[in-house]
């Protein structure tokens, strides 16, 4: 290996030390969802928001609140509803009746961790507050702007089955999350664990074992991970073979609206070196970004209504896609 | 009206002019001696042969006469392949009959329709040493196209054999082949996966140098994925190592083999995405560790 990037593994075998004990922390209470909260690791590394899907009862709102309680951060849960306001999220100017002066009530969003539960329910100005403060890492109370914390992440969730009331994300403010996790049924083994662990009468509880401090180093570390040529060029083609799939000898073109966005080529290289960090490496594998491929794509290729005539999902496309171009 | 007079007064002085040549012509003294001349056929093929025959004849001795040989009129469908001059002399009842005759032999070389001009025959009285000069009259001859050749059996025969031999050469050479590639085949499905596996590694061996580390590794992933391939019958080129092993569990192999193939996946990798410039005895020893983990009864030595 090149010496820079012995280094390199060796400040991210140092620095992911923390990982393990987060993951052991979580796991006291989350039984199994190892996708699931590898998956919110990695946001947490690249500094990517989550949005995370499945239907209700897998856990999503407890690991992500455990994941906050596990860290020494601040956490908002905010529950999306259809009479909620911008100023309920991002805050308001009030007027002191006694000093008959105007005082900045921050909203929700100024914490570190936040949980947009059911972020579908609420209207599309609400979400549009949200998600503009995602983008901006900053929110404009009258004129005054204010940044928010460091880390700040939002884990928002959505609920797939329930269509009515909900107001679905545009497909730009769904572009803005860097990964969408579709959460699963827990195994036959997991779902005992689970009845055991909830039936005893005594919830368990965890411990904060990370600090901000520690993700923020662990933050640089993964900026500063090796990525080859071979790799980049992997990313791109498989980016490409999105938007045009036929260079690449797919016959999906008829499926696909819209390919991804240049961000996918982005959060794909930047949610890979996460994956690599969490795997104690100081380099990108083409393993890396297959790995975390399907969850930084599916939200962000738009099938065609023949694709949804056919029940051809965008997890199925971006599998195809996986499958043929040539891994280097 | 003018046009027609000058056209009636041309016609008749055309044919005051044709009387006078036909009384002149009647008005001469006939000839003592009689020439002739004829033509072997009037329509004749490209390549065929054509004779014309001149013949003087007198009463009088052969030496009355004296004749200056006649040359052909040159004709563009005809070309001279031959002359030939005769002559006799015969007394009959006390008085001499001669003859004289000239015989040319042409090729027919153009297709088309022509008159064959004999030549003029010059001679000279030897006894009153005047000389007369006899024209022959233009004879038409119509030459067609050549005939086709006519077909040639015995060369006919040699192709037919040349083109046996060659259909029956390439049949033998093709079984030839064919046999090689078969035995070829076999010999390839008789040899096990593994020793595959080691003549590829061998290969390997010979191209390793340190600025071609990646390429090493490259080609010694493909090598250990195409032995499991052949092994478990389901592509695994393009995997990661991850997928490989997942494949590999699902059909049942021993974890000790899963553990020593994610190894040497991890090698791999670790250099060819790691920017990784290994020395020659590292490349060494990982052939060395795959060379030992192929051999039979081997057990998982990892590397």
């Amino acid at each position: 290996m090149h010496p820079e990037i012995e280094a390199i593994q060796d400040r991210v075998q140092t620095e992911s030390e923390f990982c393990r004990k987060l993951i052991d922390e979580i796991g006291k209470v989350i039984v199994g969802q190892t996708y699931l909260v590898e998956r919110l690791l990695i946001g947490l590394l690249a500094d990517g928001h989550l949005l995370l899907e499945g239907v209700p009862g897998l856990a999503k709102t407890l690991a992500v609140s455990t994941l906050a309680a596990a860290l020494q951060a601040g956490f908002r849960r905010l529950q999306f509803t259809p009479d909620l306001l911008p100023a309920d999220i991002i805050g308001t100017v009030i007027y002191n009746a006694g000093d008959g002066t105007f005082s900045t009530k921050k909203g929700p969003i100024f914490s570190n961790i936040i949980l947009a539960d059911e972020i579908n329910r609420a209207p599309a100005k609400v979400q549009s507050a949200l998600l503009e403060a995602m983008q901006e890492r900053q929110v404009t109370i009258s004129d005054t702007t204010h940044l928010l914390p460091v880390p700040f992440l939002v884990l928002a969730t959505q609920n797939p089955i329930e269509q009515e009331g909900t107001y679905p994300l545009p497909e730009a403010q769904v572009d803005r999350f860097m990964l969408k996790l579709v959460v699963d049924y827990p195994s036959k083994v997991e779902e005992r664990k689970i009845m055991d662990r909830m039936t005893v009468g005594k919830t368990p509880t965890v411990k904060a074992v990370v600090n901000p401090e520690d993700i923020l180093r662990a933050r640089k570390v993964v900026t500063e991970i090796y990525i080859d040529d071979k790799v980049k060029d992997y990313i791109v083609d498989i980016v490409f073979a999105s938007r045009n799939p036929e260079a690449y000898g797919l016959d999906i073109k008829d499926l696909i609206s819209y390919g991804a966005s240049p961000r996918a080529s982005i959060y794909l290289n930047l949610a890979a070196k996460a994956h690599a960090f969490l795997r104690g490496r100081g380099f990108v594998t083409p393993e890396d970004v297959k790995s975390i491929g399907l969850d930084v794509l599916r939200h962000r290729i738009l099938v065609s209504y023949e694709a949804e005539a056919e029940e051809i999902t965008s997890d199925e496309i971006v599998r195809r896609i996986f499958d043929q171009v040539e891994v280097p | 009206m003018a046009m027609t007079v000058c056209k009636l007064r041309r016609v008749e002085l055309a044919g005051v002019l044709l009387a006078c040549i036909l009384l002149i012509g009647l008005c001469a003294p006939a000839r003592a001696i009689s020439i002739s001349s004829d033509l072997s056929a009037s329509a004749l093929r490209v390549t065929d042969t054509l004779t014309l025959r001149i013949v003087a004849e007198w009463a009088g001795s052969e030496g009355l006469y004296h004749f200056r040989t006649p040359r052909p009129v040159a004709n563009p469908h005809l070309r001279l392949s031959g002359q030939r001059v005769g002559g006799s002399s015969q007394l009959d009842d006390g008085a001499f009959q001669s003859m004289k005759s000239w015989t040319f032999s042409f090729v027919c070389v153009e297709a088309g329709t022509t008159l064959v001009v004999p030549p003029t025959v010059i001679y000279t009285n030897t006894e009153t040493d005047l000389a007369d000069s006899v024209a022959g009259y233009p004879m038409p001859l119509t030459v067609g196209s050549a005939p086709p050749p006519p077909f040639d059996y015995k060369q006919a025969g040699l192709y037919l054999l040349a083109f046996l031999v060659v259909v029956v050469v390439g049949y033998l050479i093709g079984r030839l082949v064919v046999r090689r590639q078969r035995a070829r085949r076999l010999a390839a499905a008789q040899r096990s996966p593994e020793e595959i596996a080691a003549d590829l590694l061998a290969d390997l061996e010979e191209q390793k140098r340190e600025d071609r580390s990646a390429q090493f590794y490259t080609d010694l992933e493909k090598i250990i994925l195409g032995l499991w391939e052949a092994r478990l019958g389901e592509g695994l080129a393009g995997k990661t190592p991850e997928e490989a092993v997942r494949v590999l569990e699902q059909n049942g192999v021993s974890a000790e083999e899963i553990e020593h193939l994610q190894a040497v996946l991890t090698e791999c990798h670790n250099v060819r995405f790691g920017g990784g410039q290994v020395d020659i005895q590292t490349m060494d020893k990982s052939l060395q560790t795959v060379g030992n983990w192929l051999k039979p009864g081997a057990g998982s030595p990892g590397i």
